[in-house]
């Protein structure tokens, strides 16, 4: 087993759902895991993990940046948390998904989908990754609120599309 | 304690419901929800929405091929990061022989490339190297310990029959250095026996060999990308300690290592 073998699958996720391309995530997985190995005098020593997926998500975000056909890809200017701009939800009774499993993961990977990167990428590290708001801040180099306020709209603006893509 | 107000509780709530509050911060999300049935509601809302991320998503499995792809291509750096072959200098000196500056500067390089080649590597600093290298590489793949134990009576007779010397196995919890296991190791290609010890989430390996007449040695102290190296001699063995602790952290390590020894 080499080193960098049991990352390979966060480090895939992360790209995968980042890039939402299989060949650009490739690129960047492949990449970035060279990178690690001629930095290797660099790491710490304590979360190889999270130093793996910052060196993913950098790369991640070069492409991003390069491929951007519009700016609505890629909005960084998320950082400041507006208490008064959390998105009301709309109050449907009942707001609970009528709808078939398979269709159900569908429309779930359609809104994540949509989703501004940073709240996207915010997601799949706590919730597929089970990564800590400290692991989160280190790998997307933001401080811990930034995180709790990008996971707070990230699950709000998710149930808000959810909601328009159900109830049309 | 300040009472919350809506917009703050919504944004408290993903602390919350991520274990991520301390706990008079889970308290006072408590006692608003306690008081706001549109914050509960949202509260709910949130719940199932991270539930259903969670169970929904697809996770990526990556493809078996791109491993292989990695792996060719470390490989190849690998032996790549050796020094410049003499052949690829040679080459570069009549590639830029142009005119006469180039050619005085390309002469000089040549010249140095050929010192450098010329000299040797010393043996001890390719032991060096090749310590931080397995140390480092041993916390990223964490897979650092083949057995987990704190009790060197587990850990000792795990390496009979792996090697052919008996390691010394002291835990040096009391010292402040608790012992968590040991693994099979590889240095100058001889199998090694390595301890891992723990200080304050710093991770201490020691690495022991037998001592051999064209082994390498190591002075006492050595500081090495960054790491620093402990070493010494005993009973015909070799002990090298690394960690990326100080100089006096690490020879305090070695000093309870000795000591349980001489105790025994």
């Amino acid at each position: 087993m080499h080193w960098f073998e049991p990352h390979m699958d966060a480090a895939w996720n992360l790209a995968r759902w980042l890039l939402r391309d299989d060949a650009a995530a490739e690129d960047a997985v492949q990449e970035s895991f060279v990178r690690a190995f001629t930095a290797l005098d660099q790491f710490d020593g304590h979360n190889a993990k999270a130093w793996l997926l910052t060196i993913v998500r950098n790369r991640c975000y070069s492409w991003l940046k390069q491929n951007a056909t519009d700016s609505s890809a890629l909005r960084l200017d998320d950082d400041l948390f507006d208490t008064d701009a959390l998105p009301e939800l709309a109050d449907h009774a009942s707001p609970e998904l009528q709808l078939a499993q398979a269709e159900t993961r569908e429309l779930l990977h359609k809104a994540l989908a949509e989703l501004p990167a940073t709240f996207r990428e915010a997601l799949i590290l706590k919730e597929l990754e089970d990564l800590s708001y400290k692991e989160i801040a280190t790998i997307t180099q933001v401080p811990i609120g930034t995180v709790m306020s990008r996971l707070a709209r990230g699950r709000t603006l998710l149930k808000t599309s959810l909601q328009r893509l159900t109830l049309p | 304690m300040t009472e919350l107000d809506c917009p703050h509780c919504r944004l408290e709530i993903h602390g919350y419901l991520d274990n991520e509050l301390d706990a008079g911060a889970a308290l006072a999300v408590h006692r608003h929800l306690n008081g706001c049935q549109a914050c509960q509601d949202y509260c709910i809302n949130m719940r199932r929405t991270k539930q259903l991320v969670r169970d929904g998503v697809q996770q990526h499995q990556a493809p078996r091929q791109l491993r292989n792809d990695i792996l060719a291509q470390i490989k190849q750096r690998e032996a790549a990061t050796g020094r410049p072959s003499f052949a690829a200098l040679f080459g570069q000196l009549f590639a830029y022989r142009t005119n006469a500056v180039t050619t005085f500067a390309s002469l000089a390089a040549l010249v140095i490339a050929i010192v450098i080649i010329a000299l040797p590597r010393s043996h001890d600093d390719q032991l060096g190297d090749e310590i931080v290298s397995e140390h480092v590489r041993s916390l990223l793949a964490q897979r650092n310990i083949d057995v987990v134990s704190s009790d060197r009576h587990t850990v000792k007779p795990w390496f009979s029959g792996k090697l052919d010397f008996a390691p010394p196995v002291y835990d040096l919890k009391e010292q402040g250095f608790p012992l968590l296991g040991g693994r099979l190791d590889y240095l100058q290609a001889q199998p090694a026996a390595a301890l891992v010890y723990e200080q304050n989430k710093h991770i201490i390996d020691l690495f022991i060999q037998p001592v051999t007449a064209s082994g390498s040695k190591l002075p006492p102290n050595l500081k090495l990308r960054g790491y620093q190296l402990v070493s010494w001699q005993q009973d015909g063995l070799q002990f090298i300690a690394i960690a990326d602790m100080d100089k006096e952290g690490l020879t305090a390590f070695s000093a309870a290592f000795r000591s349980a020894a001489a105790g025994q």
